[in-house]
């Protein structure tokens, strides 16, 4: 089983307690670290390479989402915030999910499949062991792309891949 | 304000007798009157050797209420649906009363001589300009006192729901937040959550009932400040080094006005919390003493370096706003910011 490196990143002690116990839960979870400050975080974030980051939004000097607009590579993120006001803002930097505090142990799960799937997705983009006409095929917007990786260029970002086709598939 | 408008227009005639006579007590005011009107008539009349004396006067008592009436009527006709009366006309009217009344008696000691019809003109003409103005006189000024009244009751409920808006309340990431932390402890350590359930209701219960009276008393508004200090030394953790030094007051007489103190000691707790350094110190001091309350409060933080460095935000707004409306010439606050520090000092009277 591949195991996922985590970042917890809140500034209330017993929140990142809650997301911590919830790690512990799922044994691909490996969590690397907990911070109460977005600085902290990106300390340790070039250091290590971080797999999945629970991001709190309202912190200490830097917020959650300035933070990210910091970081050159992204991680899987997950928000994890009391504050309903930010979805959109979150969602525009491709955030993963977005929970809404207190959060359940299923919701929670929800979340990590969401980016576990990406996670896998991005380990096929990015690994070279694709052979030429080989078909990958990529649930998006509730239907399966074929894709002919002899033909396509693969695209890093989700977000690209409909530009990049020729009609629908 | 509708309300009053429906009493306002009720006031008006729905048909021309209830109109023209107003009120069944206007009558009975009338009927009071008409004596020492009478009197001064049957008076002046005699003083001018008019025969049957006091049935002319009668007569000329009963038309001067008609009169009144009749002025009364015009005025109320006209001054329908206006906002205001302009005082040049309740003075021109004023003026138009006093000269008729003096004609009358100039009239009396030089009638003309031998010209009784242009004479009887001379007399009843003011008579019934006296009477129709002051008709009009007393309609006007009675509706331009409604009017005065009707504005001040409405700008009084214009600042007391200004009040309300200005009146800070639970923030609701605090209550979340708070939430997510009673839930957090109830996976690893549920047996602290009953008491801390209990101070999340009281908190509650003040913050959507007790805050509604324009004061409190201060044990409660302490009471609440506890519960929320110990919610925020939950949420901060080991980082906060809290020093609390608030008198224990035992009056329930003693009264402020209510999530005033909170404001600052929120502010105090969300600015300190925004830096990164290891500690937070938060200091908090209430005392009374004598009528006046005295509350200070000292907290880290680090200074801004875009903001300008007076933005205490909406809330410190909205609290001077409720400080000036609610104690006027009655408090007196202070706020000092160092480079490390920021401190409140503010003094009350109690009410």
């Amino acid at each position: 089983m591949t195991s996922y490196n985590c970042l917890i990143v809140d500034d209330e002690p017993i929140a990142r307690d809650i997301v911590q116990t919830y790690c512990g839960h799922l044994p691909n979870l490996h969590v690397i670290a907990t911070c109460g400050n977005a600085l902290e975080a990106k300390a340790i974030m070039q250091t290590q390479r971080i797999d999945i980051l629970f991001l709190d939004i309202n912190m200490p000097v830097l917020d959650g989402i300035a933070f990210l607009k910091t970081l050159k590579t992204q991680p899987q993120v997950i928000f994890t915030t009391a504050y309903k006001e930010h979805a959109v803002d979150a969602f525009d930097l491709s955030a993963c999910d977005y929970l809404l505090k207190p959060f359940s142990l299923d919701r929670f799960i929800v979340a990590i499949d969401k980016a576990v799937e990406k996670l896998s997705l991005d380990v096929i983009n990015t690994s070279s062991t694709v052979k030429k006409d080989d078909y990958i095929f990529i649930r998006f917007d509730g239907k399966y792309i074929k894709f002919n990786t002899g033909i396509y260029f693969m695209p890093k970002r989700m977000a690209t891949i409909p530009r990049l086709l020729p009609d629908k598939a | 304000m509708n309300k009053k408008n429906d009493q306002y227009m009720s006031q008006l005639p729905d048909n021309w007798i209830n109109g023209y006579f107003g009120r069944g007590v206007y009558l009975i005011l009338s009927a009071l009157v008409s004596a020492p009107i009478y009197l001064a008539i049957e008076a002046y009349v005699r003083s001018i050797d008019v025969h049957k004396d006091e049935a002319v006067a009668a007569v000329a008592t009963g038309c001067f209420i008609a009169g009144v009436f009749a002025g009364r009527y015009i005025a109320q006709i006209w001054s329908a649906g206006k906002r205001s009366i302009p005082n040049t006309l309740l003075i021109g009217l004023i003026i138009l009363i006093v000269a008729n009344i003096s004609w009358l008696f100039f009239h009396a000691d030089f009638p003309l001589e031998g010209r009784a019809a242009i004479n009887l003109l001379l007399f009843w003409l003011p008579f019934v300009i006296v009477s129709l103005a002051l008709g009009i006189l007393i309609k006007l000024i009675r509706t331009v006192t409604q009017n005065q009244l009707q504005e001040a009751q409405t700008s009084a409920a214009n600042s007391q729901s200004e009040l309300q808006l200005l009146q800070s309340q639970l923030s609701p990431h605090f209550l979340f937040n708070t939430l997510n932390n009673l839930y957090g402890l109830s996976i690893s350590q549920h047996e602290k959550i009953p008491p801390l359930l209990l101070k999340l209701s009281d908190l509650l219960r003040y913050s959507v009932y007790d805050v509604k009276e324009t004061f409190v008393p201060l044990i409660d508004e302490l009471a609440y400040i506890n519960n929320y200090i110990d919610f925020e030394k939950i949420r901060i953790g080991d980082r906060l080094e809290l020093s609390i030094d608030i008198e224990n007051v035992v009056r329930t007489d003693i009264k402020i006005a209510p999530m005033l103190l909170i404001v600052f000691i929120e502010n105090a707790f969300k600015h300190s919390k925004n830096t990164t350094s290891e500690k937070i110190f938060i200091e908090i001091a209430l005392k009374t003493w004598g009528k006046m309350i005295l509350f200070s409060l000292k907290n880290s933080y680090n200074k801004p370096k875009l903001e300008p460095a007076n933005s205490g935000g909406l809330g410190l707004e909205n609290v001077n706003k409720r400080l000036a409306l609610l104690y006027p010439v009655e408090h007196v606050l202070d706020l000092q910011t160092t480079d490390d520090f920021y401190t409140v000092s503010l003094q009350l009277k109690m009410k």
